[in-house]
């Protein structure tokens, strides 16, 4: 079933990337942002700053991807043919250089998908993988389902069953058991596509053309440059190239090195974090991040982490801001990772060996530097390692379990276990002592340590909720508007609304609503705008409540739009899930609160004609996508979805029109001229 | 003519004020006649000042305290025997001079032992006042008293002892009577002020003239007749003074005493003579630039406002010097020509303003030193950096403070080479003007921490390095506290304490509050304590506190 808008926190190498949930607002631009001209390559940043330029050329993010011929390949495109059920695919390499996957089909049909782009070098410690995209001919990257994986020297590709990934056998059929062939899944943000965001490769922005009818895809290149980091160099290199401009502090460009705690996370969580897309225009550097993504939202829609912040599938570094180096200390990325060379140093910027220095921590827990004092592991073995223990690479089970893909557990917890085991999670210990129990893991960490830290109160409350039904009860564990640990509250909050808040029947308990009132004055964006939500959705019925809801409405300031559309999306993401429980009243309630803040997004007005539909109401469905559609005639999706409805209703001409009217903006979408060609036989 | 052989041998003494070694230049001359020494006491040119400045163990007894208050805050030139040393200008606030005035007030003590004093010397208070007329005072200087063979008096006299008209508002009338008994009886020796009236024998006072009580009390009897006016006016502002001043208390008076290490240049009863006062000035023209330093004797500006260590009130006094003299100091300070100048080339106005950004939200230099109008009050103001220091020293004291300065209290912060060169080129080069600088007045900041006879432990080196800001006790309220953005720690807060454990305290210490996402004005102590130190003073935060950390940060123990 087509909807108007894919996934929209979608995150890198994600496995799954294609599920309806929620929507973003406005229109997506027709032509490449003219703030695209403002970047000009890091080539150019080396004319000055040769140092900065050989440290990143060597790092990670300079080898992060580009043109076949310019990258180091590890994957073999040797001629080795990957044979499926119902075709042999075959990486070559040809006698231009170019590479390329041959597929023979089992009907002999032969066909050639060059490969346009190369991302990944298999540098990553715990699982690195080389990918590879092809220039579609509707102007979009696509991302090919063949990847290979360094470690284990294989190609692999992701099952469209479970999302996980696996070897390549005979067993497998290339049409019907892969998540992504034909390929869907292109580069950058655009709507109602399957993607990977605009994180692998540096200032991506699709966009669509009315005109020609269809995408351009822009992007500096598939390097992670040095403006993705710096923001757009035109104005420093014009103001850097005059003379006298020695004499102005403004050279265009803001040093990083000076940025708060939080704005210097901000940098590296532009692609280093699961974010739920706010708007469809494309992001360039320099732009407010805040105004087209946000960081906790994904804590509402998808939980994609365990309750202490744990990658519960697969995800990024964002859950650094679960930990304690986080909440109670100053950490940032680059107190560890040195953002030009990729290397490791101390929190005084010192640099280090490699990856395992202690000194990383040791810098700051200096109390813990003396000796196995701390570790009561030998001095020389992994075990004294402060990595080992409270940063241990954890698969990304999202992945499956063919291949290693692991990453270090940016939450930075203590070991424990048991509850480890219960989140199903492979404690640290278990990482060196498999041999050995629970009950033995326990002891030992007993016997050197006594009683171990407490959790985060909030995240104590979060664990207590799970088992605790009273809304009373609940509310008291989960909503801590006080508070100052972000991740839990959005947790607390959404949990709680979820389970509580529903249009016209929410609890109504008057501490429920001071609490979300409070939260709906939060400096914090996301948690303000939730709190809106959920006051709008759930509480709106009372007087009291809408003028409050007025007032901070007319009160948003320079923020209104980035509220807006984490209320709107949040109000579309409850509305969704409520629909897929079929709570269909509450859906159909919900979506429309989220109209009634972003009245002309047209993902939303797609949902709710799902809901309709689901709800047995064609004639609100068909109505409501008339409407979307003349919102934003070129959204393929919208006519496709129309078309669907119709189908359900057997008016099979208006079917042929919709989806005939879609392909003139999707000339190339498989699957809408499969279903055109099956209606014109009926 | 025994009286006249005595009075001669005490003018020839007195003439030889500057009694140091012929092997002197004439500029170490000044500069042992001056006796910078006392402070500075690394200098080599020893002085003898101390044992001709006014012995303070009875100034209770001795000054008016009216004329002293206004001398400590206005210092004139009263005794013309010390050479080319004089009584500097401290910069003494009201209430800082008043605290010293009552302190010196309880100084009431004499030298050595003394029969009682004469009979008719003990009711002359009863009598007195009474005045004398200039006539009166004149006979009795011509029966055979020379006092004006050293004193002057209305243009007359000698040219080496005080003058004796402005006695009269500047001492205390039963004191000169005592005085003129028995000068030795306040530790003045009879070669420098001969007893003129009585001497002792079989521990009695005999006369050594006929009359003496008489002529003592028309000598004092007339000196206190003179400028009853400006007597009067005197006294009139120090009891103003003291009625609008209800916190000045002799005990505050003591601790500035020692502050300002008046016992350097003065004897008295009750305190030792500091050895930390001021800079060691052995390195002094590798450390600051010559036409600063010309500039600050000229005119001297406070550069640590709370004193040489912090809090102690200590601070370089105005010596009113000539510009002869400024010269005689630089040369013996091994001033070279100037090097390359430090103000040479630019900095860009972006790498100001990157390390002006640094300074103010990362780094933990304004915690003690000023920048601007930022930055507390320990350490020097760094705006004038530029001006004062040698670039090199500079550089050198960034890097490794107690390196460069082996007295500095300055902990080292690690930092990179990049960050090093661009702090030591921003205080070399920036473009922010200086602001006023003032001392900061030791009545409203009474840390006053006699750390004298403190052992060596963690409770000094709390009291040394760390009361600045978190106060004595641990309150948070040190003198520094208000200058910062963000109150200190309060090591007092038995409830705040408790939450926090040992390790946590311990990595604050070592790495900075910065870490723990407090104020990064807290610097890192570990690269200046060593581990054991900062062990102890995490223990001496929780006697501090009386408390412990929570149960679960102490594996299992206690």
């Amino acid at each position: 079933l087509w909807v108007a808008a894919s996934r929209n926190s979608v995150r890198k190498g994600e496995p799954d990337a294609s599920q309806p949930t929620s929507g973003v607002a406005g229109s997506l631009a027709t032509s490449v942002p003219a703030r695209a001209n403002d970047f000009m390559g890091s080539e150019a940043c080396a004319r000055c700053h040769d140092k900065e330029y050989a440290a990143w050329r060597g790092s990670t993010h300079g080898q992060a991807g580009g043109r076949p011929d310019g990258v180091k390949l590890i994957a073999r495109f040797d001629g080795q043919p990957l044979r499926f059920k119902d075709a042999v695919v075959t990486p070559t390499k040809k006698a231009d250089g170019n590479l390329v996957f041959a597929v023979e089909e089992l009907s002999g049909d032969r066909f050639e998908v060059p490969v346009d782009a190369v991302v990944g070098g298999g540098h990553m410690i715990g699982g690195g993988t080389q990918s590879f995209f092809n220039k579609f001919p509707d102007g979009t990257m696509r991302f090919l389902p063949f990847d290979f994986i360094r470690k284990e020297n294989q190609w692999f590709v992701q099952l469209a069953k479970d999302m996980t990934w696996a070897p390549i056998t005979q067993e497998l059929s290339l049409y019907s058991d892969l998540a992504n062939w034909p390929p869907r899944r292109v580069l950058g943000t655009p709507i109602g596509m399957s993607n990977c965001q605009n994180c692998h490769g540096s200032q991506i922005a699709v966009t669509y053309d009315e005109t020609r009818r269809r995408y351009n895809t822009h992007f500096q290149s598939l390097q992670i440059n040095c403006e993705s980091c710096h923001g757009p160099a035109r104005r420093h290199i014009e103001i850097m190239s005059k003379p006298g401009f020695e004499r102005v502090a403004d050279i265009g460009m803001e040093h990083l090195g000076t940025l708060a705690k939080d704005q210097s996370l901000g940098i590296c969580f532009q692609c280093h974090a699961t974010k739920t897309v706010l708007r469809e225009d494309p992001y360039l550097q320099g732009d407010r991040f805040e105004d087209f993504f946000s960081l906790l939202l994904p804590l509402f829609s998808e939980e994609p982490f365990t309750v202490d912040g744990r990658v519960r599938s697969f995800d990024y570094q964002s859950n650094h801001l679960f930990s304690d180096c986080y909440l109670n200390g100053s950490m940032t990325c680059v107190d560890c990772h040195d953002p030009h060379s990729q290397g490791y140093r101390d929190v005084f910027g010192r640099a280090l060996v490699g990856k395992f220095d202690n000194r990383q921590c040791t810098s700051c827990h200096a109390s813990k530097a003396s000796g196995t004092d701390h570790s009561h592991h030998k001095a020389d073995s992994p075990g004294n390692q402060c990595t080992s223990c409270h940063m241990p690479f954890l698969q990304h089970r999202g992945v499956g379990q063919h291949f290693t893909f692991a990453r270090s557990d940016h939450t930075i917890p203590i070991p424990r276990p048991t509850f480890d085991q219960q989140l199903g999670i492979e404690n640290a210990c278990q990482k060196c002592h498999g041999d050995k129990d629970l009950g033995w893991q326990e002891a030992a960490i007993r016997e050197w340590y006594g009683d171990i830290k407490p959790f985060n109160p909030l995240i104590a409350g979060l664990i207590r909720s799970l088992d605790v039904p009273d809304p009373d009860f609940t509310r008291d564990l989960l909503l801590a508007p006080e508070s100052n640990h972000p991740m839990a509250q959005m947790r607390g909050l959404g949990t709680f609304i979820r389970r509580f808040v529903r249009p016209g029947k929410s609890v109504s308990d008057p501490e429920v609503v001071k609490k979300l009132q409070a939260f709906a004055q939060h400096e914090h964006l996301d948690l303000k705008a939730l709190a809106l939500m959920a006051l709008h959705v759930g509480y709106s019925d009372r007087p009291e409540i809408r003028d409050f809801l007025d007032r901070q409405r007319t009160n948003l300031g320079t923020n209104e739009s980035a509220i807006k559309a984490r209320w709107a999306i949040s109000a579309d993401d409850l509305g969704s899930a409520l629909a897929i429980n079929n709570d269909l009243p509450s859906a159909i309630a919900c979506l429309h609160k989220s109209l009634e803040i972003q009245p002309a997004n047209v993902a939303t007005m797609s949902h709710l004609a799902l809901a309709y539909l689901k709800s047995g109401n064609t004639e609100e469905s068909i109505s409501t996508l008339h409407k979307a559609i003349a919102t934003r005639p070129a959204t393929p999706n919208l006519h496709f979805q129309l078309a669907q409805v119709y189908v359900q209703v057997a008016d099979v001409p208006r079917a042929i029109e919709a989806l005939e009217q879609g392909l003139q903006y999707a000339p190339h979408d498989e699957m809408a001229r499969v279903l055109l060609a099956k209606l014109r036989t009926l | 003519m025994f009286e006249k052989v005595r009075i001669g041998t005490a003018a020839l003494l007195l003439s030889a004020p500057a009694n140091y070694s012929a092997e002197l230049t004439p500029s170490q001359q000044f500069v042992a006649e001056a006796a910078c020494v006392n402070c500075h006491t690394t200098l080599p040119q020893k002085s003898t000042l101390r044992e001709r400045t006014p012995d303070l163990s009875s100034a209770g007894l001795r000054y008016n305290a009216a004329w002293l208050f206004e001398f400590l805050q206005n210092p004139a030139k009263i005794r013309r025997h010390l050479g080319r040393a004089r009584m500097p200008n401290f910069h003494l606030n009201e209430g800082e001079a008043l605290a010293l005035v009552e302190f010196l007030g309880t100084q009431k003590q004499t030298t050595g032992n003394w029969p009682e004093l004469p009979t008719p010397i003990q009711q002359l208070p009863a009598t007195a006042p009474r005045s004398a007329s200039a006539a009166e005072f004149e006979s009795v200087l011509a029966r055979g008293h020379i006092c004006l063979t050293c004193h002057t008096m209305g243009g007359k006299g000698g040219a080496i002892g005080v003058e004796l008209s402005n006695v009269g508002f500047r001492l205390q009338r039963d004191w000169v009577r005592q005085y003129l008994v028995a000068p030795a009886m306040y530790g003045v020796p009879h070669t420098t002020m001969p007893a003129q009236f009585y001497v002792v024998t079989n521990e009695h006072f005999e006369p050594l003239v006929p009359d003496p009580a008489d002529r003592i009390g028309i000598i004092a009897g007339h000196l206190f007749s003179l400028n009853v006016e400006k007597r009067r006016a005197l006294e009139d502002h120090f009891n103003r003074a003291r009625q609008s001043a209800t916190n000045i208390t002799a005990d505050l008076g003591r601790a500035l005493f020692v502050g300002l290490n008046c016992a350097a240049c003065h004897r008295n009863a009750l305190t030792p003579q500091a050895t930390d006062a001021a800079p060691d000035l052995t390195q002094e023209a590798s450390r600051v630039k010559r036409t600063w330093l010309e500039r600050y004797l000229r005119k001297p500006v406070p550069i640590r406002p709370a004193g040489f260590q912090p809090g102690s009130g200590s601070r370089m006094p105005d010596f009113r010097l000539s510009d002869a003299e400024i010269g005689e100091v630089v040369a013996v300070l091994a001033f070279e020509p100037p090097k390359r100048d430090g103000q040479q080339g630019v900095i860009s106005a972006f790498a100001q303003h990157k390390a002006r950004t640094l300074l103010a939200d990362k780094l933990s230099c304004l915690g003690c030193h000023r920048f601007g109008e930022k930055g507390g009050r320990i350490g020097p103001d760094l705006t004038t950096a530029r001006d004062r220091l040698q670039p090199d020293y500079l550089l050198q004291m960034i890097q490794n403070p107690r390196g460069a300065n082996p007295h500095a209290i300055m902990p080292r912060v690690p930092m990179t080479p990049q960050l090093l060169h661009l702090i030591t080129d921003f205080l070399l080069r920036h473009d922010q003007s200086p602001s006023a600088s003032s001392y900061l007045s030791f009545v409203d900041h009474p840390l006053g921490v006699d750390m004298a006879d403190a052992p060596q432990d963690a409770r000094y080196s709390y009291l040394r390095q760390c009361t600045p800001c978190h106060g004595s006790n641990g309150d948070g309220n040190g003198f520094n506290a208000r200058y910062l953005p963000r109150k200190p720690t309060v090591h007092a807060d038995n409830d705040y304490m408790s939450r926090r454990p040992d390790d946590t305290l311990f990595d604050g210490i070592y790495s900075g509050a910065g870490i723990l996402s407090k104020s990064p004005y807290m610097p890192p102590w570990g690269e200046t304590l060593s581990r054991e130190e900062i062990t102890a003073m995490v223990h001496h935060l929780r006697e501090l506190c009386r408390c412990d950390g929570p149960a679960w940060s102490r594996d299992g123990k206690r």
